[in-house]
Formats: structure tokens, C-alpha cells, sequence
């Protein structure tokens, strides 16, 4: 999977409307923002050049807005890029949202077929992982009930066990850890590492060191759309959190 | 999964034909669609049926007596016109919203806008296969064509299908950057119904003029002539196929142009 010079701008408006309705507050400085043909643009993506090899394990991080889920989106094909060249072989699958295409009216059982039949998967597909959806999800007589009777963090068991009943080449992560109690959490962790050891090519975002230094061996650290480091994870983490250290927030310097 | 092979102007293309293979997952979709709207009824899909019945029964109760019966029953008349226009109506107004109310699965899944069409066709078509006893129910007890001529009933659910699909893409599209395109369309479903020979027969005068000049009376036409015993006029199938398939690579046009920079209004 390689990048060349991928630029992402995001439309936020007409020119003229904007400079009437809400001029730019600092006067039209701000480096991530862009104006051309008459519109306003932001800059999500700048100039991202990579190479991603099968068995990479690429960890995006990088502050909020750095552009992490644009180039996610990029990579599913989600937005086309504004510029720049992308190739990329093999099958996509994304984990950017769970409970994909749900009913609340509908059970647990039947939302496991309409979700992963959205998501894409083949029937065959679908009845064969199932149980496995079932088991994982650990619902027990919830699965037979409608969806609106489940709690949210039940609702977020399901989704999760649906969209990582997949065998991907490429696997793209937009922070799904975290969420449910702890002992579904470390069956997530163990769930997500027995799929991401099954898939050539795996981006994930997110802000949790722990999560980075246990399931990638690559650091990809982006800012305001650019590159800012890529390199080994270790190396990454410790550049990253030194930065954070050294450059407090607005509301800390005030 | 879906898989890309390569991003950038090819995926627009890449969209259309990953979303036409899809078509058996579109259908299926669409009926979960249909039966997801009822599901905590108590008689569930029959409500719809149900609804057209009483709006053909009240509005043929009132307005019998003031229009003659003409060659063919008054009833059968209002209960095909209705049935045809419900399908023309609920594309008009639903295509508005079509991709708006999708805004969650479009900007997070690779997905194909001519899969989510295609589901939303499909359960446009469950929807109005339920409705069909009323139309039936018209046919036998109000002396409807029930022989060969039914044969000619045949190009006009793919023509709908054609039309319908347009109006999703070109009016979702629309919908999405002007949110008042919507109050915009019932407004204008509402214009249409009482401009189109639903309740009222366009043989003579004004009434002729609209409906000559009115695309939907043709529409209404290619179903209504074969089930009461009378021949679709050349007219009406050359508007209709033209409408229909002009709509076509209207929209394919459309989704190809738009494909990249509709997720940004969404």
C-alpha cells in the first residue's frame, strides 16, 4: 500500500458566504485552512507520502484534528483523496463505527444478518461465523430479544463481535477499544489481536499508548494533515509524548 | 468485505459496479427495510395496504357521483391511478432524504450508493407488492382485464424500477445540499397528485391539456390501460421509456459526478 503526496481538502463553505457569515477569526492565517476557486477549504491531509508492507501493524497518532480518521477514510475509499496518487491491493475492511445498519425493533439474531449483509459479507459467510458472533458476543437470552431492550454497552458487544468477523487483508481501526466492561474488554483485546494476526495490513488509530506497544510495530505520528514522524514504535512513542509534554494546551498555558 | 482495488476517479465507476453486483444483498435489505417500519405493530405490513384501501374507498365514497363512469368503473379507475401514483409519490418525496438519512453508513463504510439505491427500490417494490390486493380487489369486483392483456403489464416494473432509482440518486443528491428540497418535494407530490388523472379523467378541456402535458399521467397509463382492458397509447410509452431511461444516465451521470463530494454534505 503506498501513498504519494495524498492531499485531502475538506470543502467548509463558499468564499463569500463565509467571509460574510463567519470570517476566520485570526483574519485568514491559519495554516490549516486554505482558499481556492472561490470556496474555503481545510487542510485534512497535506502531503502524506507512505509505504505500508504486508505485516506492518501502522499506529496513527497524533493530536485531535492532526487528520487520523480522514486518512483512514482515505485508505477505505471513503473520501477520494483531492490530490495525489494511492495504491493499494487487497480487501478492505474497516472498524470505524459499531452497529453498522441495526434496528432497535429488530433481535440480536436478525441484526447480525442485516448488519454483516450491509457490511458486505456473503450469506455463506454469515452462517458461518454465526455462532461464533453469538458466543463472542455473550448476550445470552438477549439474543432472541429486540435490540432496544439492550443496554448500550450490550448494543456495543454486538457490533463489535459483527464487524470483526472478518478476515481482511487490510485492516483499517478507528479507536474501538475501550468501550464495555472490563472482562469483555480484554476478550476485545483478545479477539482484535487473534484478527489483526490474521491481516497483512493493519492502521489503527488511537490515543492509547498501551494499545500502540502491544499491537503495532510501526508508528505513523500525523500533525495538521502532515507527517510528522514514522518510524519504529518505541522511537515514536517517546518523540510523541515528549512533544506532548513540551507543548502544553491553550487552556494549561493560560 | 468491500474490496478497492485502486482509489481516485476509478471508484466511481468501481461504486456503481460493486453496488450492481450486490443486488441480491439489496433486495434482501430492503424487505428487513420494509418489515423493520411495522415490526412493533400488531398487524404489521398489512397497515399499508390498509391505508391505501380506506384513501381509495373514501375518495371514490365522495367523488363518484360528480364524474361519469366513463368506459370503466370509477373505482377500478382511482384504485389502479392510486396504486401507480403511491409508488411515483413515495420515490419523489423519500429521494429527497435518500442519502441524508443514510449520512451514518455513507461516511463510515466503503459502501456503494447504487447498493443503498438499489436497497431502497427494492423495498419501494415489497411495499407496493403488499398494497397490490387493492388494485385486485378493484379488478375482480369492479370488471377489470384479467387476460393476455396483462402481458402488457410486463416493461412497467422496470421502467419504475428505472425511474425510481433516478429519482433516489438525483434527488438524493439534491436533498443533500438543500435541506429545503425536501419540505420542497412534498410540496410538490402534493401539486402533482391533483395534476395528474388519479381521481379525475383528463378527456376533455383543461383536464386533457394537464394531462397531456403531464409526464405522470403516462406513467399512470403504461399500468392502468393493460388491467382495465384498453391499449397503452404509443405516447405514453415512448414518454415513459424515455423518462425512465433519460432518468437513467441522468443519475448514472449524476452519482459519477457527485460520488466524492456528496459524504461532504452529509
Amino acid at each position: 500500500m503506498t501513498l504519494d503526496d495524498v492531499k485531502l481538502y475538506l470543502p467548509i463553505g463558499r468564499q463569500t458566504l463565509s467571509a460574510i457569515f463567519s470570517p476566520p477569526r485570526d483574519g485568514g492565517k491559519d495554516p490549516r485552512f486554505i482558499t481556492q476557486r472561490g470556496g474555503r477549504y481545510c487542510k485534512a491531509l497535506d502531503g502524506v507520502s507512505v509505504n505500508i508492507k504486508s505485516g506492518d501493524r501502522v499506529g496513527l497518532v497524533g493530536p485531535n484534528g492532526a487528520g487520523k480518521s480522514s486518512l483512514l477514510r482515505v485508505l477505505a475509499g471513503i473520501y477520494a483523496p483531492t490530490d495525489g496518487a494511492i495504491d493499494l491491493q487487497g480487501r478492505v475492511s474497516t472498524l470505524f463505527t459499531p452497529n453498522i445498519g441495526m434496528n432497535d425493533n429488530a433481535s440480536g439474531v436478525e441484526n447480525i444478518y442485516i448488519s454483516a449483509r450491509t457490511l458486505g459479507m456473503s450469506r455463506a459467510h454469515i452462517k458461518s461465523v454465526t455462532e461464533d458472533i453469538i458466543e463472542f458476543a455473550d448476550l445470552g437470552d438477549f439474543i432472541n430479544l429486540p435490540m432496544r431492550t439492550y443496554s448500550a454497552g450490550m448494543k456495543m458487544r454486538l457490533g463489535f463481535a459483527i464487524a470483526t468477523a472478518i478476515e481482511p487483508d487490510i485492516l483499517l481501526v478507528d479507536e474501538v477499544f475501550g468501550a464495555g466492561d472490563a472482562a469483555f474488554r480484554e476478550r476485545a483485546r483478545a479477539r482484535m489481536s487473534r484478527l489483526m494476526s490474521r491481516a497483512g495490513i493493519i492502521v489503527l488509530a488511537t490515543h492509547s499508548d498501551g494499545v500502540i506497544r502491544e499491537f503495532c510495530n510501526r508508528i505513523l505520528w500525523l500533525e495538521n494533515g502532515r507527517v510528522r514522524f514514522d518510524g519504529e514504535t518505541a522511537e515514536g512513542l517517546k518523540l510523541f509524548a515528549a512533544h506532548n509534554k513540551k507543548a502544553p494546551t491553550k487552556k494549561a498555558a493560560e | 468485505m468491500t474490496s478497492i482495488d485502486k482509489l481516485g476517479g476509478e471508484v466511481r465507476i468501481h461504486s456503481i459496479y460493486h453496488g450492481l453486483a450486490r443486488y441480491r444483498s439489496a433486495v434482501e435489505l430492503g424487505w428487513y427495510d420494509f418489515v423493520g417500519r411495522f415490526r412493533r405493530s400488531k398487524i404489521g405490513v398489512l397497515w399499508s395496504p390498509i391505508q391505501m384501501g380506506m384513501f381509495v374507498g373514501v375518495i371514490v365514497l365522495l367523488l363518484r357521483k360528480g364524474l361519469g363512469d366513463g368506459e370503466m368503473s370509477y373505482a377500478l379507475y382511482v384504485a389502479i391511478g392510486f396504486y401507480a401514483w403511491d409508488f411515483i409519490s413515495v420515490s419523489l418525496t423519500e429521494g429527497a432524504t435518500h442519502f441524508t438519512a443514510q449520512a451514518g453508513l455513507i461516511k463510515n463504510t466503503p459502501v456503494s450508493l447504487t447498493h443503498i439505491t438499489l436497497r431502497k427500490v427494492s423495498f419501494l417494490f415489497f411495499r407496493s407488492l403488499l398494497n397490490a390486493p387493492i388494485p385486485i380487489i378493484a379488478i375482480v369486483f369492479f370488471g377489470g382485464e384479467l387476460g393476455f392483456n396483462l402481458l402488457w403489464l410486463l416493461p412497467a416494473p422496470i421502467l419504475y424500477a428505472c425511474f425510481t432509482y433516478s429519482c433516489l440518486i438525483v434527488f438524493g443528491v439534491i436533498g443533500a445540499y438543500f435541506v429545503d428540497f425536501s419540505h420542497m418535494t412534498q410540496t410538490v407530490a402534493r401539486f402533482l397528485f391533483f395534476t395528474t388523472p388519479i381521481i379525475w379523467q383528463g378527456d376533455v378541456g383543461a383536464r386533457k391539456l394537464i394531462s397531456d402535458y403531464n409526464p405522470f399521467s403516462y406513467f399512470i397509463e403504461i399500468v392502468r390501460a393493460p388491467l382495465s382492458g384498453n391499449v397503452i397509447s404509443p405516447t405514453a410509452w415512448l414518454v415513459v421509456i424515455a423518462a425512465s431511461f433519460g432518468g437513467l444516465l441522468l443519475a448514472v451521470w449524476v452519482q459519477t459526478a457527485f460520488r466524492t463530494r456528496l459524504i461532504y454534505r452529509l
